[in-house]
């Protein structure tokens, strides 16, 4: 094998627990590595002040698996102390304590030892939380210069989940997709549909970039690009309603004639006639939501298309960075060691995984509804698209008899980034043509069979990417015949496919802040924690993250 | 092991190997949790200052063991005060505000409340006929 400038070994396998590592060589992304690994390692002056949270048991619910240090005060006057945590088990605490008594000393309760939850008197838990509030700002306070750095860094490489997209435009490489965003684990593995701004070159071949900027590891499992022909006057998207994300084309499209958010304001302007704004939540919906409110939504209201009983609302969007601090902030850093117990446990387990997906899904995305007698009538889910790159969607909705057509997004709070929607009259599907990889390229300009082999088909091999790698992938699309097209197939877009999945590291800052030892779980409560969370720290974020790496929307 | 999974483990001890200054207490030195004991109180009141393991948390004062005393000191009797590892304080009588108190309330030692029972097992251990008030003679 030619060694040449190749200097390291590193390893790609399919993901864990299918099959045999293999060694290949790979070469300076070694150098990206280190500079990450660097900069997490720099202590900086960085101010963590903690405190014991102490919250009561209530001992009404049938089980609970209590995985931090507890007491049970018995009606006796005796105390237990769970070192380790206790599970209460219907009518029962089990698990390994003390039992201290007033007057009889102390004895151990062996693991299986059982209490009758009707001899407990009252019982609480302890977990160290971290006042972040204060950390934060005592840390920024003192040491400006190196959170200057870190927010640096997070611009350039730590700021979102999963690999982005690099296509050339004029010359310029350009932001252009964002693949499989929502596949935290790989349970969650999912084909992603977008549509990109990519051209072919001169010999037909389009190229893109892809990237991993993050500091995760990137499973690749099948990449390939769809050529959709279209009429030039028409429009080729995913219909992001659709579960499949099956292309679409649309035509005739229109502005809405009023469009205003949950907390009254116009919003018009922004989605429909300045391409440099962008809609966002209005502080105070924000700030006030709660566990039993926490949404937003926009009304649109357009006269309705004629002759047609179903038309497509088309976007440009893309999520806010809401959706990466639930996992960041609440799924991982909150749990320090215990989130790789999360990904590499729980997140393997059909059942936890059905869990925080079914939660998931309900929460996040957009309900389309569309106003029919005298009420909303729910018309389509669109998912999560993702906070990095820009897509451009559309959704097929119904439309009522009537001269007007009313629509409502419905979505949790400041969840999205919404540069513009419009409504199309007319829709159609559209089969696109289906172009394999047709070679990839290392970042050294060598050509890797191995990764060509791995991400051509759907199966059980698989491309793994680190931090700071990245690979150039090739299709060969071939030239658009100049003669003898149909007007309706004269134009074409191309429109990424690809299937995989991505694994969160854990973070410097994520282990010396974690504030329980309780696995997550997905609760309505959790989202609202991060809201108020994200309410305080979006626009230092946004500031950082969204302006340096999505600008304004195409 | 993998060579990938253990370029994330040798990752993450480096990452975790950046050192911070930590202030405040922490679940595995908190007395609280890791004893039968409630915390400890150091209060200044008109008769002295006394340091003492709060056993219960009432409507007019704190029960504390004191040198091996049962004691009740009434909030009136303190000037000021504080309790170990919990950063809550008591001025003049008053803690600063309610979910303060509760807190003090849940780390002492006997968050339910004393009843008859455990005050007679607490006053035969302590050798005493009553709970002693702090400042009465």
């Amino acid at each position: 094998m030619p060694l040449g400038k190749q200097q390291f070994n590193s390893v790609r396998s399919t993901p864990a627990g299918r099959g045999s590592a293999m060694t290949r060589l790979r070469c300076s992304p070694w150098i990206g590595r280190s500079l990450l690994l660097l900069l997490l390692c720099v202590p900086g002056c960085i101010y963590v002040f903690r405190s014991v949270a102490i919250d009561p048991v209530d001992l009404r619910a049938d089980s609970v698996q209590i995985r931090s240090a507890t007491k049970a005060h018995l009606k006796d006057g005796s105390t237990i102390v769970y070192r380790h945590g206790v599970l209460v088990l219907h009518d029962t605490l089990r698990g390994a304590g003390v039992l201290h008594s007033i007057t009889a000393g102390s004895s151990d309760l062996a693991r299986d030892s059982r209490i009758p939850v009707s001899d407990v008197a009252a019982m609480e838990s302890f977990h160290t939380q971290v006042n972040a509030s204060r950390s934060l700002l005592v840390s920024a306070a003192a040491t400006a210069a190196v959170v200057a750095i870190l927010a640096a860094s997070l611009a350039a490489s730590d700021c979102c989940s999963c690999p982005v997209v690099y296509s050339d435009s004029a010359g310029t490489m350009v932001l252009d997709a964002e693949p499989f965003p929502n596949s935290v684990a790989p349970l969650f593995e999912q084909r992603d549909i977008q549509r990109l701004q990519a051209k072919a070159d001169a010999h037909g071949i389009v190229r893109l970039d892809v990237r991993n900027d993050a500091i995760e590891t990137h499973d690749f499992n099948h990449v390939e690009l769809l050529e959709a022909r279209h009429a030039p006057d028409e429009q080729v998207m995913p219909d992001w309603g659709d579960k499949a994300h099956r292309l679409v084309a649309v035509r005739d499209i229109a502005e809405p004639t009023r469009v205003v958010d949950r907390s009254g304001r116009d919003v018009r302007t922004s989605l429909v006639r300045d391409d440099t704004l962008v809609f966002r939540t209005a502080v105070g919906t924000i700030d006030r939501a709660r566990i039993d409110d926490f949404g937003d939504h926009i009304d649109i209201t357009a006269p309705a298309p004629a002759g047609v009983d179903s038309a497509a609302l088309v976007f440009t969007m893309k999520n806010s960075l809401l959706t990466t601090m639930l996992l960041y902030e609440m799924m991982m850093a909150e749990r320090g060691w215990r989130s790789l117990d999360w990904l590499s446990e729980d997140m393997s387990q059909i059942g936890r995984a059905v869990e925080l997906g079914k939660w998931y899904s309900s929460r996040m995305g957009m309900d389309v509804a569309v106003w029919r007698n005298g009420g909303w009538d729910h018309a389509v889910h669109m998912p999560n698209a993702g906070p990095i790159a820009w897509r451009r969607v559309a959704t097929v909705i119904p439309v009522p008899p009537g001269d007007t057509l009313r629509v409502r997004l419905s979505f949790v709070a400041d969840q999205w980034r919404i540069g513009s929607v419009a409504l199309a009259s007319r829709v159609r599907a559209v089969k696109p043509r289906h172009i394999p990889l047709a070679a990839v390229i290392g970042p050294e300009g060598d050509e890797s069979k191995e990764a060509l082999r791995d991400m051509r088909a759907p199966d059980a091999k698989y491309y793994e990417t680190h931090p700071g790698e990245h690979f150039t992938a090739l299709f060969d699309v071939g030239q658009l015949p100049s003669e003898g097209v149909p007007q309706r197939e004269s134009a074409r877009t191309f429109v990424l496919a690809s299937q995989g999945f991505y694994t969160e590291w854990l973070r410097t800052d994520w282990i010396r802040g974690a504030r329980t030892t309780q696995p997550f779980q997905p609760s309505d409560s959790t989202l609202v924690a991060a809201l108020r969370r994200w309410s305080l720290a979006k626009d230092s974020l946004e500031k950082h993250i969204g302006v340096a790496r999505g600008g304004p929307h195409p | 092991m993998t060579l990938s999974r253990l370029s994330r483990v040798i990752t993450l001890v480096l990452a975790s190997s950046g050192a911070a200054c930590r202030f405040g207490s922490h679940v595995e030195t908190f007395v609280p949790a890791n004893t039968p004991n409630g915390v400890s109180a150091r209060l200044e009141t008109a008769s002295g200052k006394v340091t003492a393991e709060v056993l219960d948390v009432r409507d007019s004062g704190l029960v504390v063991l004191n040198n091996a005393r049962v004691t009740f000191v009434p909030y009136r009797s303190i000037d000021a005060g504080s309790f170990d590892q919990l950063g809550v304080s008591i001025r003049h009588g008053q803690f600063q505000n309610a979910e303060k108190r509760n807190r003090v309330r849940l780390a002492s030692r006997f968050p339910q409340g004393i009843t008859p029972e455990t005050e007679r097992q607490l006053l035969g251990l302590y050798h005493q006929s009553s709970i002693a008030v702090l400042g009465a003679k």
